[in-house]
């Protein structure tokens, strides 16, 4: 860093600063009020400082001129003055916003307050034109050096872009949402020219064009800011000139258009918010949308303050699009308006033609019943010219309603009906007017229920047109029913009537019920008896209705039936009064109920009587479809008529539409004419034929060709049957009915075996032909396979299963398919891709292929039968595993294992266990195991085995068992169960374990412990003796106190002998060579001898007895007498504080029971279950406070035992213990002392 | 006849036989011992009184010995005491013709008493 060194370094504060900066330190400052730089003040040459620092734009003003000094930032403001700016005073380089500013800077200057003005509006003009601009800035005085204020220091931002940005997004933002009401073009176009007025910044003025439609000249449409009358604004504007306003250019390129002159060509202009005129307009394009869009243009009077820059152009181009949306809506819905208009218009125009119609028809339609009806009265007129007679008399009467009805209600429309309100009992008119129709309604087979009560009152009404409306209800009601009941019901409530026409017909769909008063509107696609009809009629049965000032209404359920119900208002207050009983003004146009009825017997069907002997009926109340195609409507009507009463039809004119008909709603047969356009009969046929869904239904070919040839060719092509034409009635339905009979019954069969296969839980599949093609899947096969039907059905098995190819299938199928012998296969596995995802699983089943034959015989297919058996294969492989891995197992280990079944039957022997027994399975088969075991053990071990297998517990045992030299070892055997999940046993398994080595063992310990003992007695024997003998000697000899001290060293000796017999004892109770040698001997002597001995061992204890009579035990004298020592031996030994031990005897229940009390220190609950165990000793504080080799209780308690008797203790802690035993009086005959059983 | 009775003593154990000799010595009797090795003829010559004998000698059989005694004219007079370490072996001894039954270690008093009493 190097650092300027010289003396006055006073210009530092002028160092960086960029630009500006450079361009203030060479600046000739001294030729300003300024002077020289190094010169200024101090004040001065900080805030330079500062403001060459700020990245913020700041310009500095000096002196009583403000000299401006300024910086790089601030040249932008300064625009195209820099760099005179500089050094110039501020009111020369601000002179046109001069007056702006002056004042803050008067006030900063003079009064030292600084100013602060946020966006203001400044008029710059520092690119050669007046430019709006907007600022923040503040005036902030500075001190100068010699008090009072020096200069100012000004911070600026630019604001312009915001502010003008915000009013532009305000005034889009108003457009788009306050001309979205506008209903017409010019609605929208008015307001959003009024809506420009909100932004007369940017657009002082607007005037908004629209094009024309024969596109030559452009309308004006809307002003905004600029009055109508002012000469710049015309009315209309030829496009081909170029004045007053150039539109033609615009209007062809879309792209907006300077105008510069427009000072000149048009004078005083509006200013909008300014004060001076805009010296420039522009004309842009408003876009019309679409191809059939409004176009128009948008001409704007532009800001004087502002260049026509891309920003301000964007805005326009904006504003235009709004106006151009608004347009577009508001033509759309201009467009919608004059489409319901052209509706109404036509709607009008419809009703006026028919009523001209109806009237042209009416004349000579009842000239022509005249004479029609006088040759069909006249007698002498043939039979059959009089049938036809009536055909023409009942059509002319029909096409005379029809007429009739329609004029009625153009004149209704046309209000030149009035009603005539006479006062009417409606239940007895309405009965009369409705029996009309019973013959009718009862020959179609149906009810006619009249459900029409006395009414408390007469109620008014126009008797034809109530007459019409209930005519017109019947009949359609009549005209939708096929079977059931038709009923009128007239309800009467409190200030008005109802009625109801009730049917149980076809019913209305619900999309149509609200449409079913329409004019013209007929129920489309739905059966009735006839497709005639205007449509008209319940129209009129509505407005007849409203001019009662009542209401119908509909209700239906598609399939059930439909109900019109029609409420009047009783009295006449809601009537206009003039009408009143007034004469009519209808005539009765109406040939009353008669045409009506007319019409309707029309549509029953000729009566004509069935034949005896006819094919079986199909079941009344029955009504099959059928398809009828023929080209020619009278045979169509013909046909219809004469199966109409039975049957439904629907009749059509080609094969293509019978074809729609029939994979619309399956028919039950199919009658079709031969010859027919776009489709014909034998094409139908065919189509009918090949697809599976339709191939069933029974088509009956109806031709003009006669001759074999025909029938052949007929029944060649498939048809079940060929009438020819001219063919009788009854021949018709004769072959109708078979038909559809015996299709019928096929298909219940065929049902029957469908639903069995549907529901069957195995799989069963047909395959059919050669390539197996799978006719049919039942759906537990397709859960089986993991497909849908779409999958497989149809297709030849092995391509809807193309996983399966090449798994074996192919030849067993072929095998049953070319000989016709069926193939049983049992747990087969092949592999699926079920999931669709590649990953074959593994599925075995057992499965019947089964060949089926045709009426003929030939083999036409195959059946499947099939069962998944996975689970159990998988389950069996399992066990099968499991099993194989235990004899893995059973086969390593040392010892001797087998398995046995559930019943005990052993089915495997390890190999170590032929090893050792040196047998073979056939030896051993059969409980062979046996003949290995020691005779002398093997019925105990038959028992206990039988025992563990009837109990399902383990067993455990110890015998001997013959190895293949013949010797008998001992062996541990041990049988467990095997459990499987729910805890059933299923096998067993068991190990015979060599205890030879381990008995040897035990053996030699005993051995040992024998010889041990009898080792310890040999010295004890002879120290006893010499202890004794000293003892004597020392007597004699007079030395007391030597011969005590001997005594006392024999009592331990004694102690010792006895610790010595205790552990022989052991050893002979657990080598089982414990003898006892019962004689019957008498206890309480036993036990005072006892009690003496015990006596003479302490000093310090008294024993007591307590005796009960004495009894006679047989049993083992010696060792009771050990029992009891025992129990006194403990009892002296743990009171060691107490001084009273009793002994006494109880009889009770044959038994003799003996206790022995002490008062000593006792024991803990938790020890005395241990006390009679082996080793057990009673702690005391060291290991030697109460010696003992803890035999004595053990020892006790098998004596106790094994003479049937039991040993229990009672203690408590600190108080005391007794320890009794219950021997029995006397031993049953068959029971011995228990010897020594071998427990394991 | 006031000469002391002769008791013959027959023992594996040395202790023992010194220990008895002593104390059958105090009570006034005269005591041959012997340990293994003599036959029974030995025995007879020694001219006992009385013969006491362990149950289970090594060697020769206290009880075989008493039995063949016991069978003997000429000796079946003579009393024979067995005495063993174990008391199981009382119907052994009964069953050779033993005179008494004396169990390891013995009392002196009874020792003494049986002695006399079958003297």
């Amino acid at each position: 860093m190097m650092r300027n060194e010289h003396p006055a370094s006073s210009l530092d504060f002028l160092a960086g600063g960029g630009e500006m900066g450079e361009r203030i330190r060479s600046f000739d400052w001294a030729s300003t009020p300024l002077g020289p730089a190094e010169q200024w003040p101090q004040s001065l040459k900080t805030i330079v400082r500062i403001m060459l620092t700020s990245s913020q734009p700041i310009w500095i003003g000096w002196g009583p001129d403000l000299i401006k000094l300024y910086n790089d930032p601030y040249k932008a403001i300064v625009g195209g003055k820099h760099p005179e700016a500089l050094g110039q005073p501020v009111r020369v380089v601000w002179r046109e916003i001069w007056p702006d500013i002056a004042p803050k800077l008067r006030t900063a200057m003079e009064d030292n307050v600084g100013t602060y003005d946020e966006a203001a509006l400044l008029i710059m003009e520092r690119y050669g034109y007046q430019e709006e601009t907007y600022y923040t800035f503040s005036y902030s005085p500075v001190p100068g050096d010699n008090g009072g204020v020096g200069g100012i220091i000004c911070a600026n931002t630019d604001d312009t872009a915001r502010i003008i940005g915000e009013r532009q997004v305000k005034l889009l933002q108003t457009l788009a949402a306050e001309t979205s009401d506008a209903r017409t073009i010019g609605e929208a176009c008015r307001l959003s020219a009024e809506l420009l007025t909100r932004n007369p910044q940017d657009i002082p003025f607007a005037l908004l064009y629209l094009l024309d439609q024969d596109g030559k000249q452009m309308t004006l449409a809307g002003t905004s800011g600029i009055e109508r009358q002012h000469p710049a604004v015309f009315e209309q504007v030829a496009l081909d000139q170029d004045a007053p306003w150039p539109f033609a250019e615009v209007m062809r390129t879309q792209k907006p258009c300077l105008i510069d002159d427009i000072q000149q060509r048009f004078g005083a202009l509006p200013t909008g918010a300014w004060k001076k005129m805009p010296h420039q307009a522009a004309i842009l394009a408003v876009a019309p949308s679409g191809q059939t869009g409004q176009a128009g243009a948008l001409i704007v009077g532009l800001n004087p303050y502002r260049l026509f820059d891309e920003s301000y152009q964007g805005f326009l181009k904006l504003v235009c699009s709004q106006i151009s949306n608004s347009i577009a809506n508001a033509q759309a819905y201009e467009e919608e308006r004059k489409r319901a208009e052209a509706l109404e218009e036509i709607d009008r125009a419809k009703t006026l033609f028919f009523s001209n119609v109806s009237h042209e028809f009416r004349t000579p339609l009842t000239l022509m019943l005249g004479p029609i009806e006088e040759i069909r009265d006249d007698p002498n007129t043939a039979p059959a010219n009089r049938e036809r007679i009536e055909v023409a008399h009942r059509n002319a009467l029909r096409l005379l309603k029809l007429v009739n009805t329609l004029l009625d209600f153009s004149r209704l429309e046309a209000g030149r009906i009035q009603a005539s309100y006479e006062a009417t009992d409606l239940g007895i008119y309405t009965a009369e007017l409705a029996s009309n129709f019973r013959s009718a309604i009862e020959k179609a087979g149906m009810k006619l229920t009249l459900d029409l009560p006395a009414l408390s009152e007469p109620i008014y009404v126009d008797r034809d047109m109530w007459e019409k409306i209930i005519l017109n209800l019947l009949s359609n009601a009549f005209k939708f029913t096929f079977e059931g009941e038709i009923a009128v019901r007239l309800e009467e409530r409190r200030d008005h009537v109802v009625l109801q026409v009730q049917d149980t017909g076809v019913g209305i769909a619900p999309d149509q019920l609200p449409l079913i008063f329409e004019r013209f509107r007929r129920v489309e696609g739905v059966r009735s008896r006839s497709y005639e009809g205007s449509g008209i009629g319940l129209s009129l049965v509505q407005e007849l209705v409203k001019l009662h000032k009542g209401e119908v209404e509909v209700t239906s359920t598609p399939g059930k039936g439909t109900t019109f119900t029609i409420t009047l208002r009783k009295g006449t207050a809601h009537l206009p009064a003039d009408r009143i009983g007034a004469t009519r003004t209808l005539q009765s146009t109406a040939l009353s109920a008669a045409i009506y009825v007319e019409e309707m017997s029309q549509w029953l069907p000729p009566e004509e009587e069935e034949p005896a002997g006819f094919p079986a009926e199909i079941p009344a109340g029955d009504r099959p479809r059928i398809v009828l195609a023929d080209d020619n409507a009278d045979m169509r009507d013909y046909i219809c008529r004469l199966l109409s009463d039975r049957f439904t039809i629907e009749a059509v004119a080609n094969g293509k539409q019978a074809l729609e008909a029939i994979r619309r709603a399956r028919p039950e047969l199919v009658l079709t004419d031969v010859m027919m356009p776009e489709m014909d009969g034998f094409q139908l046929l065919q189509a009918i034929k090949a697809h599976p869904d339709t191939a069933r239904i029974p088509v009956i070919m109806l031709s003009a060709r006669a001759g074999e040839e025909a029938t052949i060719e007929g029944v060649r092509a498939g048809a079940d049957d060929y009438l020819v034409k001219p063919f009788s009635a009854r021949e018709l339905r004769a072959r109708v009915i078979t038909h559809i009979k015996l299709a019928r019954s096929r298909y219940e069969s065929e049902r029957k075996l469908f639903d069995l296969f549907m529901q069957a839980p195995a799989a069963i599949v047909i395959l059919r032909g050669p390539t197996y093609v799978v006719e049919l899947a039942n759906p537990t096969t397709l859960a089986i396979w993991g497909r849908s039907s779409e999958d497989v059905l149809h297709k030849p098995l092995f391509e809807g299963l193309p996983e399966v190819r090449g798994q074996g299938l192919e030849p067993l199928l072929e095998v049953v398919y070319t000989t016709g012998v069926p193939y049983v296969g049992n747990e087969l596995k092949v592999a699926l891709d079920r999931t669709g995802s590649g990953q074959l699983e593994d599925v075995y089943f057992t499965f019947v292929y089964t060949p089926m034959r045709d009426a003929v015989g030939t083999i036409e297919g195959v059946m499947v039968f099939a069962f998944d058996v996975t689970e159990q294969v998988l389950a069996r492989q399992r066990a099968e595993e499991s099993e194989l891995r235990f004899r893995t197992l059973a086969d390593n280990i040392p010892n001797l294992a087998w398995m046995a079944d559930r019943g005990g039957r052993i089915y495997w022997y390890n190999s170590r266990w032929y090893e050792y027994t040196g047998t073979t399975p056939e030896q051993v088969k059969d409980q062979g195991w046996e003949q290995v075991v020691d005779p002398q053990d093997l019925p105990a071990v038959r028992r206990r085995f039988h025992r563990a297998l009837y109990e399902h517990e383990p067993f455990e045992m110890v015998y001997s068992l013959r190895g293949a030299d013949g010797t008998y070892r001992p062996f541990l055997t041990r049988m467990v169960p095997i459990r499987d999940a729910e805890g059933t046993i299923v096998q067993w398994f068991g190990t015979n374990t060599d205890i030879t080595e381990q008995k040897r063992l035990e053996r030699q310990k005993d051995e040992f412990l024998g010889i041990a003992s009898h080792e310890l007695k040999t010295p004890v024997t002879s120290i006893k003796a010499y202890t004794q003998l000293l003892e004597r000697r020392f007597r004699k000899a007079g030395d007391e106190r030597a011969s005590e001290l001997l005594k006392k060293m024999d009592m331990q000796l004694n102690k010792l002998t006895s610790l010595i017999a205790d552990l022989l004892d052991v050893t002979r109770i657990e080598s089982g060579k414990l003898l006892f040698h019962p004689a019957p001997f008498d206890y309480n002597s036993l036990i005072q001898e006892v009690v003496e001995e015990a006596q003479r061992t302490t000093t310090r204890h008294t024993i007591l007895q307590e005796l009960g009579p004495s009894v006679t035990l047989t049993g083992d004298r010696e060792r009771i007498g050990q029992v009891l020592t025992n129990l006194l031996t403990n009892a002296i030994k743990y009171s060691p504080k107490a001084d009273t031990i009793y002994v006494k005897t109880e009889l009770k229940d044959n038994m003799v029971i003996t206790s022995v009390l002490d008062f000593g220190i006792g024991i803990p609950a938790e020890k005395q279950q241990h006390l009679f165990q082996r080793f057990y000793r009673v702690e005391g504080e060291t290991q030697m406070t109460y010696p003992g080799l803890g035999l004595g209780l053990y020892i006790s308690a098998e004596f106790v035992k094994r003479h049937h008797g039991t040993i229990w203790v009672q203690s408590e802690e600190g108080k005391g213990t007794t320890f009794s035993f219950s021997l029995p009086l006397s031993l049953a005959p068959e029971e011995h002392l228990l010897e020594g059983e071998q427990s394991a | 006849m006031s000469q002391k009775k002769r008791i013959l003593i027959a023992d594996d154990d040395p202790a023992i036989l010194d220990s008895l000799e002593l104390i059958l010595e105090d009570a006034g009797y005269e005591v041959i011992t012997t340990g293994d090795g003599a036959t029974i003829q030995d025995l007879v010559q020694m001219k006992p009184d009385l013969l006491l004998l362990d149950i289970w000698l090594s060697g020769w059989n206290g009880k075989d010995i008493c039995a063949t005694l016991k069978h003997n004219e000429q000796t079946k007079h003579l009393p024979v005491i067995l005495f063993s370490a174990s008391r199981e072996t009382e119907a052994i001894a009964r069953d050779a013709g033993a005179d008494a039954f004396i169990t390891k270690p013995f009392e002196l008093d009874d020792l003494l008493d049986t002695l006399e009493q079958h003297l």
